[in-house]
């Protein structure tokens, strides 16, 4: 049971650090379209958007771009955008490369990862931040001893509480309150529950081993 | 509002429902993280701290900088103590470097235009894309149109070389500046006269000076006795960062400063006096003050020995000038019916009393060493700035004060060289062929230039004054091997600049930005914006390049030092997002353009020649300093007087030289980045005075001042034509047609002295306009803010503060809803923000109180300004005694700015001043053909 649960953990990071970064791609869009939620799943909201949204009677390539230049005026630029992709930008002032950067900086080197990208988006972009939560669920599906595993859930919900999720709730309203385009608004439905979920199952999971222990 | 419950462990696992083994399989999109070694691990933490010497960017004083990093992040910017130019202050825009590099606001990726110029709507698209548009459009354009169809503009940072090399080599003339479009009136005099550009007081201190013990020391004294500011507020305007602190300083040494503007300035704040004249009558006080030192110089009498005669020694046509300004003394100003240039024809046009100006003149003549010096938005944006240019420049050589130590200095001439090969000037040599009426034409690339060879001959520098009408309208050539040939303006790069609101009328830019031809297509067929924050005419851009911020990138600074000093802008932080440098801008494209076929862009001119960016600067630097080894004292007593020299400051020092006799060349070590950095960043070579008495420094065709600008010299029994104005004038010879603008004048052609010719829009100086006197009550000039000029408007804090007069908290409590480029254009986010009254500096119309009492005003109305062609704009009034009755002063760059990527200040454009809105388009000054921002006249609606 547990190995299922661990391996849905780093799929579903990845599919939401796919959805984060730019250009949206058809592996992606095909992705959300073939996920499936129980009727009454928190996520079921938020992905019946994002879906109506792709079965909409227009040509898969119009409906690409228009995602994408939606996407572009939302988090891309240029200039000012409604939504900034960085935690930076709702914690410290509007202001970009703040401590959340650099604490996400020395958090992704203590666990020896580095995103592929350099350090030239700031590490405190939403797609960087749910990256590394995929990379510490590979970390934790891939982990041999009990105590590794631990470690990388412990850093999961360590780095969900004291970043991801200080800002996150802001940024995914910023993202409904910007757009009218359900992909986007269901977008931000999905991130948000699914994000808040798995805070919740790590805490349950991690005050059961501990009480176990 | 996402309703929110507990889950249980099951319901994480229920979530995926009957997908969970596919999104299992989604773990293939991947973390988009790689694991590092220890050893990468360790290489990554202390790379991520270190100091770095750097130039600023924040405005275009470009102090040196060094700066530190943690963690990879900038965390402090402290001046570059090494830096005789700043000698290690920073000022507030410096600091807030941090705030532009960490912008949200800044520009992050590279976009295409999917929706209208002016919508501001793009889409993000990859560097290859990008890349692969503008090479397209570019080569078509280049078929079709010509290269002369492209245009580009760099903006008013020094480091412009990558550009210009590219666009050069790309087979076009138009490599431009914001200098190119500024204050061309100002230059000219110097330009004429000396071959060089900026006169500046010698109070840059430390300066690095040759000890009689042979030793170099840094030399902190200060000699001026006397310093006159024209229109001129070194406190407030960007570019030099030593004219506020070395006013103060040389002040406290004793030296008087006079101030003489419109409006109290910061400057005047700190000056013993403040004259108040009325705009656009600088050329008249100096014709004043020149004639009555012509008239009251007594050799013989110490106390009106105004003359100091030796100027003679390295000058000439002294008589031929003299005798041409004194031939206007018996005429009558049919205005006011006074003999041009006596004390009382200048009281009634200046305003200034004429015991004051006879004061002033003898204060100027008697006191030595001193320095007359003259602004950017005085004189540099008159239609007549070009005359007070020259008599100014006349004023300090007379008196004896050029290059005397504490007197006055042209910048331009005695700082170091630097460029070289780089700048691509090699490329505009090429020889290209045109078919005009029918002809086949052979000739230079740089022949086929708009203005140089279009409507103004005497266009030098890379002068371009004459658009956005020529992107309406096209370009004829008038003159040159291609007179009679037209070509359209097809393409527009502008990098770090923004035109559409600092350039010309604002309306006349979008109108030619938005202009379509009847299939419904733009005139301009690309227009491109390249840059590190959003401005208004990214609006209208095809495409958008992020370019590196300063701190991200490598080139070279020296912003007008008095002695050869050259500094390093180097890598601080490696570049974010996507943005690249200049250089990789550059040769991205050129790759991109070689591929396609460009058959000017070839590999041994770009990657072969220079494969990395510090390749392409140590090319810059191998001209450095390129100065003569000229005068007292002597920069190297030890190395051959007068030879040209070349190289680091130590291997100079230490004799480590090559000594080329035939070309009078010292050669040391070449200057290299490596160089500079092992060397906090700078080189200084040491500063000389009297180098006009020396030689070698003067870049006239006599190398000599030169009073008369179009002569003849016999040469090996030839008759040979020299001159500044010699080269134009042989051109309009040739072509047997005079430009347009000095035909307005009644001129056939330059004239070889001495000219006079009156601004325009002045009711009070030129007959033709007194008619607007009564209805246009009000002339309106443009002052500087911290804004302007800088890459701070999207810095709230900085906004926050009041600018002399013209940047004030009076903003009224406003809820804001905050703005945002929308699908549709500006689109409130919904997201409110609440700005309480008083809070926030906002651009004002600064007004006499006593204007605004007889008006009926009190400073927060909202009044709106129309010109007598009913331009408008509107803000809102600040009544102060701290400006001439008469006069209203906006801050240049600081109202109506309609951008959203610029923050908070966009939230005030509704009530804010846009000066460009109300200058006229048709109002190009007769020389140069640049517009004339400072005379503008308007009369007043109060509107709320």
């Amino acid at each position: 049971m547990m190995e299922e649960e661990l391996r849905t953990r780093e799929g579903l990071y990845s599919l939401l650090r796919a959805l984060f970064s730019y250009p949206l791609t058809d592996e992606v869009i095909d992705a959300i379209r073939s996920l499936a939620v129980m009727p009454d799943s928190p996520l079921a909201s938020g992905l019946g958007q994002m879906q109506s949204r792709l079965q909409e009677p227009m040509d898969r390539r119009a409906l690409m771009e228009t995602l994408n230049v939606e996407m572009t005026r939302l988090m891309e630029g240029p200039g000012r955008v409604p939504a900034p992709p960085f935690a930076s930008f709702y914690l410290h002032g509007g202001q970009l490369m703040g401590p959340a950067a650099t604490a996400a900086r020395q958090l992704y080197l203590e666990w020896h990862a580095i995103p592929e990208t350099g350090w030239q988006i700031p590490a405190d972009h939403i797609a960087i931040e749910l990256g590394f939560l995929a990379h510490l669920a590979r970390r934790a599906h891939q982990a041999t001893a009990p105590e590794e595993r631990a470690r990388a859930l412990r850093a999961s919900l360590d780095f969900l509480r004291h970043h991801v999720w200080t800002w996150l709730p802001d940024f995914c309203q910023a993202l409904r309150e910007a757009s009218a385009d359900p992909f986007f608004t269901g977008l931000a439905e999905f991130t948000q529950e699914a994000v808040r979920l798995d805070l919740q199952w790590l805490e349950e999971l991690l005050a059961e081993e501990a009480h176990r222990s | 509002m996402i309703a929110t419950r507990k889950v249980s462990r099951r319901d994480f696992l229920k979530m995926a429902g009957a997908s969970a083994g596919g999104l299992a399989a989604m773990a293939a999109l991947g973390s988009g993280f790689r694991t590092l070694s220890a050893h990468e691990v360790r290489q990554q933490q202390e790379a991520g701290s270190r100091v770095v010497y750097t130039a600023c960017v924040m405005c275009p004083a470009e102090c040196g900088l060094e700066v530190h990093v943690e963690n990879g992040v900038v965390s402090r910017i402290y001046g570059n103590i090494h830096v005789p130019y700043n000698s290690g202050t920073v000022c507030a825009k410096g600091i807030a470097g941090l705030q532009l590099v960490y912008s949200v606001n800044r520009i992050k990726y590279p976009m295409i235009r999917v929706g209208e110029r002016g919508e501001g709507k793009f889409k993000r698209v990859t560097w290859e894309e990008a890349l692969d548009y503008i090479a397209t459009k570019l080569i078509e354009i280049k078929q079709k149109y010509g290269p002369e169809s492209v245009i580009m503009d760099c903006g008013d940072v020094t480091d412009r070389d990558p550009y210009y090399y590219l666009f050069r080599a790309f087979g076009t003339p138009h490599t431009v500046e914001h200098g190119s479009i500024c204050d061309t009136p100002r230059r000219h005099g110097p330009k004429l006269m000396f071959g060089g550009k900026r006169i500046e007081p010698d109070i840059m201190r430390p300066v690095l000076v040759r000890q009689p013990d042979g030793s170099l020391k840094n030399d902190y004294s200060y000699r001026t006795r006397l310093i006159i500011y024209v229109g001129w507020n070194p406190f407030t305007a960007t570019r030099i960062n030593y004219e506020s602190r070395g006013t103060v300083e040389a002040r406290l040494a004793g030296a008087r400063i006079i101030v003489i503007d419109p409006a109290f300035s910061n400057t005047a704040t700190k000056a013993d006096r403040w004259i108040p004249i009325r705009p656009g009558t600088d050329a008249d006080l100096f014709a004043a003050m020149l004639r009555y030192i012509l008239e009251n110089h007594r050799d013989d009498d110490p106390f009106r020995r105004y003359i100091d005669w030796s100027f003679k020694e390295y000058s000439q046509g002294w008589e031929e000038f003299e005798a041409a300004f004194r031939s206007w003394w018996d005429k009558k100003d049919p205005l006011n019916g006074l003999p041009y240039f006596s004390l009382e024809w200048a009281a009634d046009r200046t305003g200034i009393d004429a015991a004051t100006i006879a004061e002033l003149a003898h204060t100027f003549g008697i006191t030595k060493p001193a320095a007359l010096v003259w602004g950017m938005n005085g004189i540099g944006h008159h239609y007549n700035g070009y005359v007070a240019s020259i008599l100014g420049t006349v004023l300090n050589v007379i008196t004896g004060n050029m290059e005397v130590p504490g007197g006055a200095i042209d910048t331009e001439l005695v700082k170091s060289s630097k460029g070289g090969k780089t700048t691509g000037g090699d490329f505009l040599k090429r020889e290209v062929t045109r078919i005009v009426n029918g002809r086949e034409v052979k000739g230079k690339i740089e022949e086929l230039h708009m203005d140089g060879y279009g409507d103004w001959p005497a266009a030098w520098d890379d002068v371009v004054g004459d658009y956005p009408r020529r992107f309406i309208e096209g370009v004829t050539l008038r003159y040159g091997p291609f007179r009679g040939y037209h070509y359209p303006i097809k393409a527009y790069f502008i990098r770090t600049g923004n035109p559409v609101i600092t350039g010309s009328n604002t309306q006349k830019w979008i109108e030619a930005l938005t202009a379509k031809d009847e299939a419904g297509n733009y005139k301009v067929e690309l227009v491109v914006y390249i840059d590190t924050v959003f401005l208004e005419t990214g609006l209208y851009a095809d495409v958008i390049l992020p370019e590196a911020s300063f701190l991200e990138r490598m080139s070279l600074s020296d912003i007008y030092p008095v002695h050869p000093v050259l500094y390093l802008r180097d890598f601080v932080i490696r570049p974010l997002y996507e943005s690249k440098t200049q250089y990789e801008i550059c040769w991205a494209l050129a790759r991109k353009l070689y591929e396609k076929g460009d058959p000017d862009i070839q590999p041994k001119d770009f990657w072969e020649k220079y494969p990395t960016e510090e390749d392409f600067w140590n090319e810059a630097l191998k001209v450095a300093p390129g100065r003569p080894n000229t005068d007292e004292p002597l920069p190297y007593p030890n190395l051959p007087k007068g030879y040209k020299l070349l190289g680091t400051p130590d291997s100079l020092e230490a004799g480590r030289v090559q000594i080329d006799d035939e070309k009078k060349e010292i050669r040391g070590e070449p200057l290299t980045v490596q160089w500079l950095r092992e060397h906090h960043g700078v080189a200084v070579w040491p500063m000389s005075w009297k180098r006009f008495h020396g030689g070698g420094v003067l870049q006239t065709d006599s190398k000599k001042v030169e009073f008369v600008w179009d002569y003849t010299v016999e040469k090996d029994g030839k008759i040979e034509r020299k001159g500044r104005y010699s080269k134009y004038n042989k051109l309009i010879e040739e072509a047997g047609e005079t430009p347009p603008g000095i035909a307005r004048l009644g001129w056939q052609k330059y004239p070889a002295t001495f000219y006079w010719f009156e601004t325009r829009w002045n009711p009070y100086t030129n007959p033709d306009y007194a008619k607007y006197r009564e209805e246009y009550p009000f002339q309106v000039i443009s002052g500087r803010i911290h804004h302007a000029m800088s890459g701070t408007q999207m810095v709230d804090w900085l906004g926050r503060l009041p600018t002399e007069d013209l940047w004030a908290p009076l903003n009224d409590e406003r809820i804001v809803e905050e703005v945002i480029i929308g699908e549709n254009g500006p689109t409130s986010t919904g997201r409110r923000l609440k700005i309480p009254r008083g809070t926030w500096s906002i651009g004002v119309i600064q007004m006499n109180r006593a204007d605004g009492e007889r008006l009926g005003l009190k400073t927060g109305d909202l009044i709106e300004l129309e010109t007598p062609q009913g331009f408008k704009t509107r803000g809102k009034v600040y009544l102060v005694e701290t400006i001439r009755p008469g006069v209203l002063r906006v801050p240049l760059g600081g109202g109506g700015r309609f951008s959203p990527g610029l923050g908070k200040t966009y939230i005030f454009h509704d009530i804010t001043p846009n000066h460009n809105a109300l200058v006229d388009p048709e109002n190009l000054s007769p020389i140069m053909g640049q517009p004339a921002y400072g005379d503008v006249i308007v009369k007043i609606r109060k509107i709320g």
